[in-house]
């Protein structure tokens, strides 16, 4: 019992990472018909910038927390402005435009970063307490409750305010808001901003965890790519869902199984719910088909 | 009832009596890919008037409406308001000097609500305008208001009609390009909405409608425009229209010209 | 867009009359006759060759670094050569079925590692057998993996290609047997030395390899069942509508893949000795081989080759700057993604330096063609030889003369079974709750000829769909002649003779009129011949025999309507089904099409089912009509008696609002 339940914790705030990727992903796509693999490269570099706030300069964590976050932020924005620029261009071809990115970060920050085996320090510092028979750490915590909060306070934004509403309304009907003078552009650019700051802040918890490695963190964008196809790329709330599911899955077969099955298996129930969800999803979304090469 | 629409209507952008020459549309070409969709249209449109344009399902009416509000890449052409040539202006940015679409059909943003949707369309303007003028709207269309809060999607097609109508008065657009007014609307409503369409273009406004449906054309508009796959054949006033569109098949019956010469008539 | 305004094309009349159209063979002689035209002879002969010299300097290449390179370049070589054969691999999936696959690299991976395990043990059999295993294996996973392309397309069909990558990465590569075993392993190589050393004997047997694949990639690409997966890949409803087994060509692309895909796994571990890490076959590395045919324009076989040893030399010559592999995955992606969005921009440059001096542009041919000056009238009559009078263009008038088409048809028209009639009876359609078509019964009986109209959303196009197979039936039936064919597939109602039309053609744009024409099911069963004369006579009949090497991407839209029409028609239908067969057409082109399709039809007495806006067009087609409204049947008869009614006049033509 104590296995399965830190074998679930473990899952849950892996989860909710991916389900924070998926979240950043669905917001992009939703904008711009363009599925956003910018996301990996943007959260590595993220996370490398608050490695090197917080280790190199020794900035507050909380800074260097910010300081990681804006950097994804920047970079989404300029991705989204270029993405705007390709507007034209099949959304096929600027997708594989948006991997180039994240392969070309990645190698910038295999250049910043002096060797393997670096973990940024966790934003919400060492150690942990005991539950019942389960020792749960801060970080597990400090992951779980900010993703959770990110994620509602996006919501109230697109649920509350001006900006939300137009977001909503280019989202349902990009004609019919530039038609009464929405300049489509600049919310682009801004929604493409919000999800490199959500990749930035994935990229930072995902990394504290376990060490600083861009691979990683393709994972970790691949996974959160197969949540928010569970969700249909519309689904905001699915896609969160999708995410964390998919984490879940991973942690508790790594955790519990994993050792009995052989290396590598537990990889394969999520690889599963990943392929039946893609299945799934793929019939019911027909008009995501036409991707054009 | 019009008495509210010229509060609504206050433009941010121009008076309506400062307004110049109009909407002048010139050799508009509209292709998709290799698809030709519109050939070749000229029309003007001035202040107060009603431009009808008619033509058969793919004709090109919606295509060429397109072009005008800059939601589809013309191949070719120019359009001109007031004097300022916006040929190629980005669509937000015709929006915003006064030219609005309001597609056929269902063309709401269907997760927002009524309230939402009309706001949208105050885009730019400070919060305490925008709410006097979704006011106004929902006073303008007492049936919205009662379904405020509701999602516009599980609103009838009539009343989507009417948010999508609201919407492009909220952002005091001075032209108006309406998409099929009357397409699976009861009859009531397109009286009803017709009565709006007239009073709107009472104040100044230029209007340019476009419909499959002869007799809401011929009741409304002050000029017609015939428009077959893709090119104008016949433009002229609404009360010459009746005639050619007769002689051309358009009409099965001289009763039915007769009545729609009566109803153009009878406007004027 | 394309230009057919008469000025510029009679502008060019002359250049264009010493050229002759891209039809190969005829009119040479003609062409001699005058000293502009041997030139263009000359330069026409030329061009032929010009398309050899991509081939050429990718075999000359090959060749010269067999001999002149030293055994460490050689090495990167063989490398480039098999890198190209996944790229080759990846090209029918990728340019004919349009789905991106980002598994070659677990494939290949797997093929070497199988490959590794059983051929170590030595010996000619076990290498062999290993070759075999490993195949076997690659296209058993790589038609799983294609399995995945019948129920989802696009980025869902990449994200289920990306999941198999995973899979095998993440679950067959643990697996110690599978790689931990064969890493160490080694894999038996030719032991040469001398100028003829090792890394030479590798590098010629790749090399032999990838001519072979080049030759099967070539071949299959001009095959019909190339054509056929370029229909399916990018109309597939045009594909069925002609007979062809979506299904079955999906998943022979992905076989033919995986095969390939095999080969150069077994290859990689061939050049390399024993295997390579697990580090060479994960997702980027995917990635990049899927950008190997993007990067080659996505049409010339020969570009691959050069792509693939681009991609594979770089990082082997930038190896002392220590560069990161991500930043060169990068950047060869972006290059890949330049160069391929280009493709346009290329082939252009590419076609004006081949074409420099003389014309056979399709475009300007086409251009001609519309200028060409026949009278509608003349040319649907059969009447005298029409207008040869225009000069220069005779060529191009002449391939018009439309008179002898019509007898040949009528000649070869096979006779139509009996009482064939198509019948819906009490036809139901839904969309999610939405009732778009209800209750509606149809028949329509050889020499028939229904039409049916209603405004936009009344389900006439949702009706055809329901007759040919395309939506499934909520309730009702569907008889041809006794059978009942409502469980049937599209593809099988269209061998049965159920030919249709659709509203935006859906003919694939980048193969040619006639290649679109040759499509479908039916020949290869003896009856080629007939069916290419056919073809030819109904291309004489509608006028278009000029443009039959014409891509159909380059033809305007009137045509394309028109080149659909006569797909339908290579097989002697029993009812045909047009959905608007004249809207985007000038009048012009309405009239000749009317006049053909009223005398083909009452000389070959099948049924006709329209759809279509145009009074006039209706009026002279249809002897019924059928008026729809919100998916049901407002009335049924007789044209005239139809015309007449208040009903129709209502949904037609527009009420009279009189109510306030």
């Amino acid at each position: 019992m104590a296995l399965f339940v830190s074998a679930l914790i473990i899952g849950v705030s892996l989860g909710t990472i991916y389900g924070l990727m998926a979240f950043g992903m669905v917001a992009s796509y939703r904008i711009s018909k363009v599925v956003n693999l910018g996301q990996a490269g943007i959260a590595a570099f993220g996370a490398s910038v608050y490695w090197w706030m917080s280790s190199q300069w020794g900035a507050p964590l909380v800074v260097s927390l910010f300081g990681g976050v804006l950097v994804g932020g920047v970079l989404g924005a300029i991705l989204g402005y270029a993405n705007l620029k390709l507007a034209n261009r099949a959304k096929g071809l600027v997708m594989i435009f948006t991997l180039t990115v994240t392969l070309l970060l990645f190698a910038w920050v295999d250049l910043i970063i002096p060797a393997y085996n670096i973990t940024p320090p966790s934003p919400f510092g060492q150690g942990g307490f005991n539950f019942q028979l389960t020792f749960i750490t801060y970080a597990q915590i400090g992951t779980f409750a900010t993703c959770i909060a990110v994620v509602l306070v996006t919501t109230w934004v697109m649920r509350m305010t001006r900006f939300g509403m137009f977001v909503r309304a280019i989202y349902d009907d990009p004609d019919g808001a530039s038609t009464v003078g929405i300049p489509l552009g600049v919310y682009v650019v801004g929604v493409w901003a919000v999800a490199g700051g959500m990749a930035g802040l994935a990229g930072i918890l995902a990394t504290s965890r376990v060490q600083l490695d861009s691979i990683l963190l393709l994972f970790v964008m691949v996974w959160g790519l197969a949540g928010a196809i569970l969700g249909g790329l519309e689904s905001f709330a699915l896609a969160f869902v999708g995410g964390v599911s998919l984490g879940v899955a991973e942690g508790i077969l790594g955790g519990m199984l994993g050792g009995d099955l052989g290396p590598g298996l537990e990889n394969l129930s999520a690889i599963l719910i990943m392929a039946v969800g893609v299945l799934y999803a793929g019939t019911k979304r027909r008009h995501l088909a036409h991707l054009q090469t | 009832m019009t008495g509210t629409l010229v509060n609504a209507g206050t433009s941010p952008v121009a008076p309506v009596e400062a307004a110049g020459s109009g909407l002048a549309v010139r050799d508009l070409k509209v292709f998709y890919g290799p698809v030709p969709a519109v050939r070749g249209v000229s029309l003007d449109c001035r202040p107060g008037e009603i431009v009808g344009v008619i033509g058969a399902n793919g004709a090109g009416k919606t295509s060429l409406l397109s072009g005008i509000a800059g939601l589809v890449k013309t191949t070719g052409g120019s359009i001109s308001l007031d004097g300022r040539d916006i040929t190629r202006w980005p669509a937000h940015r015709r929006g915003q000097a006064g030219v609005v679409m309001v597609a056929e059909r269902r063309r709401v943003f269907p997760s927002l609500s009524v309230r939402e949707n009309l706001a949208v369309g105050g885009f730019g303007l400070d919060r305490g305008e925008v709410d006097r003028r979704v006011q106004s709207m929902l006073e303008l269309f007492p049936r919205l208001r009662e379904r405020e809060r509701v999602p516009s999607f599980r609103l009838s097609g009539g009343e989507q009609r009417m948010v999508s109508i609201g919407r492009a008065l909220v952002t005091g657009a001075q032209c108006i390009l309406f998409d099929e007014l009357s397409l699976g609307l009861a009859p009531r409503i397109v009286a009803e909405l017709t009565g709006v369409l007239r009073a709107l273009a009472d104040e100044g406004r230029m209007i340019v409608l476009v419909e499959q449906y002869i007799g809401v054309l011929l009741r409304l508009a002050d000029s017609v425009h015939v428009l077959e796959r893709g090119r104008i054949r016949f433009a002229g006033p609404a009360q010459e229209s009746a005639q050619w569109l007769e002689h051309h098949g358009y009409l099965a019956h001289a009763g039915t010209a007769a009545a729609a010469q009566e109803a153009a008539e009878a406007r004027t | 867009m394309i230009r057919t305004d008469d000025a510029a094309a009679t502008g060019r009349t002359e250049g264009v009359a010493a050229s002759p159209p891209v039809t190969d063979g005829a009119a040479t002689a003609a062409a001699l006759a005058s000293p502009t035209g041997a030139l263009s002879a000359v330069l026409r002969r030329m061009r032929v060759q010009t398309r050899l010299v991509l081939p050429a300097l990718v075999i000359a290449g090959g060749t010269l670094s067999f001999f002149l390179l030293p055994g460490h370049l050689l090495y990167a070589g063989s490398t480039a050569l098999v890198a190209g054969i996944i790229g080759l691999a990846l090209f029918l999936p990728i340019a004919a079925l349009r789905e991106m696959p980002l598994n070659a690299a677990g494939l290949a991976g797997l093929g070497a590692y199988l490959y590794a395990n059983v051929a170590s043990s030595g010996g000619v059999g076990n290498v062999l057998l290993g070759g075999l295993v490993a195949m076997a294996a690659v296209t058993g996973l790589s038609v799983v993996g294609g399995l995945a392309s019948l129920v989802v397309t696009g980025l869902y069909f990449v994200v289920a290609s990306l999941v198999l990558q995973i899979g095998i990465e993440k679950v067959i590569f643990s697996i110690p047997g599978v790689t931990g075993g064969a890493a160490g392993e080694a894999v038996p190589q030719p032991v040469l030395s001398g100028w003829f050393d090792t890394q030479r004997a590798i590098f010629l047997v790749v090399a032999g390899f990838a001519l072979v694949v080049a030759v099967v990639v070539w071949a299959a690409r001009r095959s019909r069942f190339g054509y056929h997966s370029v229909l399916v890949g990018h109309v597939p409803e045009g594909a069925s509508a002609v007979g062809v087994r979506n299904w079955l060509v999906k998943l022979m692309v992905f076989a033919l893949s995986g095969v390939l895909i095999g080969v150069a796994g077994c290859l990689f571990s061939f050049i390399n000795g024993t295997p390579p890490g697990t580090q060479s076959f994960i997702l980027i590395i995917s990635v990049l081989y899927v950008a190997i045919p993007i990067a080659s324009g996505l049409r010339d076989l020969s570009s691959v080759w050069i792509v693939a040893a681009a991609f594979t030399t770089i990082p082997i010559v930038l190896e002392p700057l220590r560069l990161s592999p991500s930043f060169l995955a990068g950047m060869i992606l972006l290059v890949a993604l330049i160069v391929g969005d280009r493709r346009e921009w290329v082939v252009e440059q590419v076609r004006r330096l081949r074409n420099r001096g003389a014309s056979d542009d399709p475009i300007e041919v086409i251009a001609e063609f519309h200028a060409a000056p026949v009278p509608v009238a003349a040319a649907v009559n059969g009447g005298a030889t029409p207008t040869v009078a225009s000069g220069p263009s005779i060529e191009v008038v002449g391939r018009r003369d439309t008179s002898a088409g019509t007898v040949a048809v009528a000649a070869s028209a096979p006779a139509i079974a009996g009482t064939s009639a198509l019948e819906g009876r009490e036809i139901t359609v839904d969309f999610g709750g939405v009732r778009a078509v209800d209750a509606v019964s149809v028949r329509v009986a050889p020499g028939q000829r229904l039409g049916i109209v209603g405004a936009n959303g009344a389900g006439k196009t949702t009706l055809f769909n329901a007759l040919t197979g395309f939506v499934p039936l909520h309730h009702g039936r569907v008889h041809l002649g006794d059978r009942d064919i409502s469980g049937w597939s599209s593809f099988l109602r269209a061998r049965a003779g159920i030919r249709r039309t659709f509203q935006i053609p859906r003919l694939a744009d980048m193969l040619s009129v006639e290649q679109n024409l040759l499509v479908g099911h039916g020949h290869g069963h003896g009856d080629a011949v007939e069916r290419r004369e056919r073809v030819s006579t109904l291309l004489d009949r509608f006028g278009l025999s000029a443009l039959r090497g014409v891509p159909v991407a380059a033809l305007p839209f009137g045509v394309r309507r028109e080149v659909e029409l006569v797909r339908a028609l290579t097989r002697t239908p029993k009812v045909l089904m047009l959905d608007e067969p004249v809207s985007g057409l000038e009048d012009e082109e309405a009239e000749k099409l009317l006049e053909v399709l009223l005398d083909l039809q009452g000389k070959e007495g099948w049924g006709l089912l329209v759809i279509e806006h145009d009074l006039r067009f209706i009026t002279q087609v249809a002897e019924r009509l059928m008026v729809m409204e919100d998916g049901r049947l407002l009335v049924e008869g007789p044209i005239n008696d139809v015309m007449r009614q208040e009903q129709v006049r209502r949904v037609y033509l527009g009420e009279l609002v009189t109510a306030q």
